[in-house]
């Protein structure tokens, strides 16, 4: 037994056993379950994914329709989730980084509401945010007949925000176009202005240029771009309005409770972050006259993000996966319409929730590559 | 004194606004809520025809209670519950207690004996003479206790195992615990008491039959397994390298290493890390209502369902919201005060 | 081996001498007995069906008929534990064998038939879908819901229903579908939709959950006809046939006049060798499935037969105030009908 005391030898045993054991576990399980299923006269296999769904949808951006097959279902699904996604993603860093500055405020009244803020959102399960905005601002909202009119073009009611669609999008494509362009203008100015300033010392109104470029401009585009074009205007008619595009209650209250939860995570985050700046950075750029914006902007912030960054991500990747609490409240995200609707209809619950599962795995780690592309990006800028 | 506050509060104009908005706006939001919650509410009675006033009909609530804490748990049987409640409370306090003698013996005994000693008396049965009462009569606050603690039970071991794979010099061991971890921690928590409730049973043998609540309570703890051993993951980096490295030269094997030196260090700095995933743990259990399993939320929405108490959504809300909020808060700044105690045991 | 050959010769030798005919095996029928108990799958609480009040007791239309099944199979209609299922959780429950059957307001569908492993043992509802909307919104028939929003609960048979309902007449309306009933209830009651549908027996239960009830009314068209009744899976013929014959015996004893107070005056007394065999005063029909032959009498004893359940649950007796309508006896013009007794 001498040659069980070798280290190479024990390592090729504990890995040779575990591998053994693994695949007999999934052989075993496989076994199982193909027994089980053809036992039980269940149907297998992908087939379905082909056939008709005859289930409707009520909030898509993919122009799906109940005659279309369950792929397309499921790629209306995976749609909702990164919509809904993506933009709380966007509230939940502006509000999540509001907060966490307010909580560093030297007013104290502030700073107290901020973590008053903070511990109410940090120890509430997610799905009292969800029901508790969805009912709540199903309660506050008016009924279709006393909708509240914004403008004649847009109407607010139980039904959702009913606002007008362009009958012909080329304007506003063009404005979009425009819009790019006037961005890439703007990056090379502030690019020429970094290396004249570095070069002359002379300083060169950025910001005030980059208002007038990135926002009044496009503004205009789009301004122009709209007037010049016939717009699908939502009208009452019997029950509701019709016409235009409907955003549902659902993605509202998913995308309220969503970013203000997440908030309360990434405000503690980026507390955390400005805390590990040391106190010597601000103050020796104090002394160098810098005033307060630019202390935080040039100083604070550049050297806080790579603390901030991983937790932040995982913040994000969280939030993605949150997003199927929208199935609680009829938003059709991928659980709502692929795991629920779907699995009831077509009975493969063994294929639905392998490719759901794919599905977020793919996302995850989607997620997780960009951030840590962006982590080492930003760390070697700062150095 | 009253310097201080004029400085926390009015140290400028633009200070002196702000803190005037908010105190404006707190006392909005505040007296429509107090007169709701306390004011206006109604205590006592026994239906809702008794709640006439405009505020909370808390009347709801004190009907419900013996449901909201045991769920559809048989009445003459609920001193069990409190009993297997009292052991834990008792046993956390007394292995709190630095003094106590022979604390780590104790400590592993209690480990092995209590939790299946839990699970007996709830359950009944089994040759204890006890009533069996099975768990689908189970429900309330105890039921999400009894997730929360018994998924963690299962959590922490087999986080420290795979945090500890992770780091491991095989790579196939490696692997194994990367992918595992990866694929718990990137998939969402609906999906995974999903695939428990309805695949499991699909692929285990048939007549071989798990338990529902077992089913949600391996779902929870492979995901917050997944979870914690990434929070572990970080106390064993924080280690210097040389501590293992010493151990080795005085001749230790590697689990000796890992149980007497590298373990009980980096547990100790992970603990914050490790509290945090147990809140979201705790947090969590509230999705096993979409398998019809009623934990406290659970408990609460199948009484609003009840006709006779229509419409009390905010208070069923109110008060369950409010329980999980006292525990993960009181959870959180437990953590906190360790936190801060160890740092200054450390000199820090 | 050789031992096995032989203690299999000598078993199936002991049956056959034991018995005079032999009964094919049923698994779920044996695991039953060895348990105990009934394993039901009921419907999460839709009162009039399957509701637990707040001590936990289950009654209803599925439940009493759960109630008959345990009452002939083990003498008890007692020794039933019902497990409450979702619309997402009922087939995998019922396919992995986690429940000996489905009695939960599940109507029979062709697809479901030929894809999911189910079998549907007969008819013990038949129910038609309608719709609630306000009173206020001066609704009269379906057809004036064009343009109107309507909550559902996602994956049932209403569902599908209602979208070919409405796409069939060039009809819009916007279908918002939930997870659970409960919920698509209180949505539309918060007034995120225009009308909830559902089955006329269903939306009897539950309108009263919505907070003013006087407010809303159902209308009394319907669009469709769902048959509902006990589900098993594939295989265990035997436990099929159980299931099938229990659900026949409930109508059988109302069609013959049997009701649980005079049952056992007609056991002792009655002449019509129908009732006679029912109830098991002549012929062996209980001990032909592996029952008791007093397991027809046990059921309409202890639970009752059709029309008492009925009435009680659903019918005038209860609060829901059904008409029996289709699901009143074929000689009465309704739609309800069993194979003879013979």
């Amino acid at each position: 037994m001498t040659f069980l005391r070798d280290r190479k030898v024990r390592d090729i045993l504990w890995q040779g056993a575990a591998t053994v054991a693994l695949v007999a576990l999934v052989w075993f399980f496989v076994g199982n379950a193909s027994e089980n299923m053809v036992k039980a006269g269940i149907a297998s296999g992908f087939q379905f994914l082909w056939r008709d769904s005859g289930i409707e949808v009520p909030f898509n951006l993919t122009g799906y329709k109940p005659s279309d097959t369950i792929l397309a279902l499921l790629w209306t699904g995976v749609v909702n989730t990164l919509l809904v996604s993506a933009v709380s993603i966007a509230a939940a860093t502006i509000i999540g980084f509001s907060v966490g500055l307010l909580r560093l405020s030297r007013n104290w009244l502030l700073s107290t509401l901020a973590g008053f803020y903070i511990e109410f959102v940090r120890n509430i399960p997610l799905l009292f945010f969800v029901l508790f905005w969805y009912f709540g601002v199903l309660a506050a909202l008016p009924t279709p007949r006393e909708s509240l009119n914004l403008l004649d073009i847009a109407f607010l009611n139980r039904r959702g925000l009913s606002i007008p669609t362009p009958n012909d999008a080329t304007g506003l494509r063009l404005a979009l176009l425009a819009t790019i362009v006037l961005f890439a203008v703007q990056w090379a100015i502030a690019r020429w202005a970094k290396a004249r300033q570095a070069r002359t010392g002379r300083d060169f109104p950025t910001w005030l240029v980059g208002l007038v470029v990135c926002g009044v401009l496009p503004v205009m585009a789009f301004v122009v771009a709209g007037m010049l074009t016939t717009w699908d205007v939502p009208t009452l008619r019997g029950f509701n309005y019709r016409g235009g595009f409907v955003l549902v209650p659902e993605f509202v209250a998913l995308f309220a409770a969503l970013s203000t939860y997440t908030a309360g995570f990434i405000a503690e985050v980026v507390r955390g972050g400005i805390q590990s700046v040391r106190q010597g950075q601000i103050d020796a750029a104090r002394a160098l006259g810098l005033g307060q914006g630019r202390i935080v902007r040039l100083v604070v912030i550049p050297q806080a993000m790579p603390v901030i960054i991983p937790p932040i991500t995982s913040q994000y990747l969280n939030l993605i996966k949150n997003s199927s609490f929208g199935a609680a409240i009829a938003y059709p995200e991928i659980v709502a319409v692929f795991m629920g609707s779907a699995l009831v209809s077509t009975g493969q619950s063994i294929e639905i929730i392998a490719i759901t599962l794919a599905i977020y795995l793919t996302l995850s780690l989607a997620v997780s590559l960009f951030m840590n592309w962006y982590n080492a990006r930003h760390r070697l800028v700062t150095r | 004194m009253i310097a201080a506050w004029r400085q926390r509060l009015f140290a400028t104009p633009l200070d002196a606004a702000i803190t005037l908005v908010c105190l404006y706006v707190v006392w909005r939001i505040s007296v429509p809520l107090v007169h709701w919650l306390l004011l206006d509410a109604t205590w006592n009675g026994t239906s809702r025809d008794d709640c006439k006033g405009a505020g909370a009909c808390w009347v709801f609530v004190r009907m419900r209670f013996g449901q909201f804490m045991y769920g559809q748990y048989p009445l003459a049987e609920r001193w069990r519950v409190d009993l297997v409640g009292a052991l834990w409370v008792l046993a956390t306090v007394v292995l709190s207690w630095r003094g106590l003698p022979y604390r780590s013996a104790v400590t592993l005994a209690t480990a092995i004996v209590l939790p299946p000693l839990g699970i007996v008396l709830l359950h009944g049965g089994w040759g204890t003479g006890l009533a069996v009462v099975e768990t689908r009569e189970w429900g309330g606050l105890m039921l999400t206790l009894f997730l929360t603690v018994y998924a963690g039970l299962i959590a922490v071991p087999l986080g420290i195992l795979l945090a500890l794979g992770r780091r491991s010099r095989l790579p196939l061991i490696r692997f194994i615990s990367v992918v595992f971890i990866e694929f718990w921690r990137g998939v969402p928590i609906i999906t995974v008491i999903f695939l428990a409730s309805l695949l499991l049973p699909l692929i285990v043998p048939t007549g071989f039959d798990v338990d529902r609540l077992a089913r949600a309570v391996i779902g929870l703890a492979f995901v917050i397994a997944a979870y914690m051993a990434e929070a572990v993951r970080g106390g064993l980096q924080a280690l210097p390298e040389g501590q293992s490295e010493a151990a080795q030269a005085l001749g230790l094997g590697y689990w000796r290493i890992q149980r007497m030196i590298v373990l009980p260090q980096a547990l100790r700095i992970a603990l914050p890390a490790m509290t945090n995933e147990f809140i979201a743990l705790f947090k969590n259990t509230t999705l096993v209502l979409i398998v019809s399993i009623f934990d406290l939320l659970g408990i609460a929405q199948a009484a609003l369902a009840d006709p006779a108490w229509v419409g009390m959504n905010m208070e069923a809300y109110v008060f369950a919201g409010a329980i999980y909020w006292f525990v993960c808060f009181g959870l959180s700044q437990w953590s906190r005060l360790r936190e801060k105690r160890l740092q200054v045991a450390h000199g820090r | 081996m050789k031992f096995y050959g032989l203690a299999a010769v000598a078993a199936c030798l002991a049956a056959t001498s034991a018995g005079a005919q032999q009964l094919a095996p049923s698994p779920t029928l044996d695991a039953v007995k060895a348990r105990g108990h009934i394993e039901c799958g009921v419907h999460l609480g839709l009162p009039g069906f399957s509701f637990a009040n707040d001590k936990g007791e289950w009654a209803g239309l599925d439940v009493d008929y759960c109630k008959s099944l345990a009452a002939a199979v083990l003498g008890d209609a007692t020794k039933v534990k019902y497990t409450p299922t979702s619309v997402q959780q009922r087939w995998p429950m019922l396919q992995s064998g986690q429940v000996d059957l489905l009695a939960r307001n599940t109507t029979i569908t062709f697809s479901r038939n030929a894809t999911l492993g189910v079998n549907f043992q007969g008819i013990n509802f038949y129910e038609g879908q309608t719709f609630v909307v306000r009173t206020k919104a001066k609704v009269a028939k379906v057809a004036d819901l064009a343009d109107a929003t309507i909550c559902v609960a996602a994956g049932s048979t209403e569902e599908k229903t209602a979208a070919d309902w409405f796409r069939e007449r060039n009809l819009k309306v916007t279908i918002v579908n939930f997870q659970k009933n409960d919920d698509a209830i209180s949505a539309y009651d918060q007034g995120r939709c225009d009308a909830y549908t559902a089955g006329v027996g269903a939306l009897a239960g539950q309108r009263i959950k919505f907070k003013d009830p006087a407010e809303h009314q159902i209308l009394t068209e319907v669009i469709s006809n769902d048959p509902q009744g006990p589900t098993t899976r594939w295989g265990d013929e035997r436990w099929q046939l159980v299931v099938r014959w229990v659900l026949n015996a409930q109508i059988a004893a109302e069609a013959l006049g049997v009701t649980s107070k005079n049952v056992d005056e007609m056991k002792a007394k009655s002449t019509n060798s129908e009732v006679r065999r029912l109830l098991g005063a002549e012929g062996k029909f209980g001990e032909m499935m592996g029952l008791s032959n007093d397991w027809a009498y046990n059921i309409v004893k202890q639970v009752g037969n059709y029309g008492e359940s009925y009435e009680r649950t659903v019918g005038m007796g209860s609060a829901l105030k059904l008409k029996r309508g289709s699901n009143e006896l074929w000689t009465k013009g309704g739609l309800l009908f069993t194979p003879p007794f013979q």
